[in-house]
């Protein structure tokens, strides 16, 4: 039932929920999952998302709302160094709050190099070129 | 002077008379009231039960202009409370329903509140099994998938 529902209005469902709501429903149903889980606008439009075990699994990195401001992205290197994504979210805050958005993508152009130089897998890396899209599109 | 009505007709082909302030509140209706005046509307995939329901929270969220500047038929603090009743009283498939159209009608408010609903239904329950009963889904998980996307989230249960 609520999986038939068109997919702006689960998104509109999934944005009024808590993490540990979100995680719930996560194990309800398949469809429900992959869209929390794999969709890199919803994901980076949960302010937080649900908390990860950073590290452990090699997958250890977390989207914060594009408004965050630079001090939070500061704060949470401190606390997560290990993730390299945090640098992109570093540049992010810097380039929207000071920059602008041509510098804010060539940060994404050597980012884009620091990532593919460093372990992390295809997947990944393809998947921020992916919500770099959406962002320059919005 | 007498307030301009409308007609809308549900999938059953049944009429309900609105007044047009009442149904504006619908971005779509409110196109459609201008672009073809005096003439019914149908409202091909609601359901009369659902039509109803939907003019009912119109009804009740219509700001009057009564000469006197604009004025809520009911000060803001009520009208929250009535939404709340009013989305207690209906059960979940129609909830979806009135959830579909609100968005199909674009009635924003409505929109929000069913939305709000909906999501407080999923907050109340205590596991996914208890999400699954609640809105019907059928479970396509193994016990592994799901212990791989609880161990993934630091999910406690």
């Amino acid at each position: 039932m609520i999986d038939s529902l068109p997919l702006e209005l689960i998104e509109e469902i999934l944005l009024k929920l808590d993490p540990i709501s979100l995680a719930m429903l996560q194990c309800a149903d398949k469809s429900i999952n992959s869209h929390i889980s794999n969709d890199p606008y919803f994901k980076s439009n949960v302010e937080g998302s649900i908390p990860k075990r950073c590290g452990s699994s090699g997958d250890g990195y977390e989207f914060r709302q594009p408004s965050s401001s630079a001090m939070e992205v500061d704060e949470k290197v401190a606390h997560d160094d290990k993730c390299i994504f945090s640098l992109s979210l570093i540049m992010r805050g810097i380039g929207k709050i000071s920059l602008g958005k041509r510098l804010l993508v060539e940060d994404e152009t050597t980012l884009k190099r620091k990532v593919s130089s460093s372990s992390s897998s295809y997947d990944k890396f393809m998947n921020v070129e992916r919500i770099n899209k959406i962002r320059r599109v919005t | 002077m007498s307030k301009k009505m409308i007609v809308l007709k549900s999938s059953e082909g049944v009429s309900f008379v609105v007044e047009e302030a009442v149904a504006r509140q619908s971005k779509i209706i409110s196109f459609l009231v201008e672009e073809f005046p005096d003439r019914e509307l149908p409202l091909t995939n609601m359901t009369s039960e659902i039509l109803r329901k939907t003019i009912e929270y119109c009804k009740k969220h219509v700001v009057e202009d009564d000469g006197g500047g604009d004025s809520s038929s009911s000060s803001s603090g009520d009208l929250k409370e009535w939404d709340v009743k009013f989305v207690a009283e209906i059960d979940q498939p129609r909830l979806m329903d009135l959830l579909m159209a609100a968005n199909y009608l674009d009635i924003p408010s409505l929109l929000d509140v069913t939305c709000q609903k909906v999501a407080d239904t999923i907050a109340a329950c205590n596991d996914e099994k208890e999400i699954r009963a609640t809105f019907n889904i059928e479970n396509d998980f193994t016990e592994e998938e799901v212990e791989a996307i609880r161990m993934e989230n630091q999910y406690p249960i």
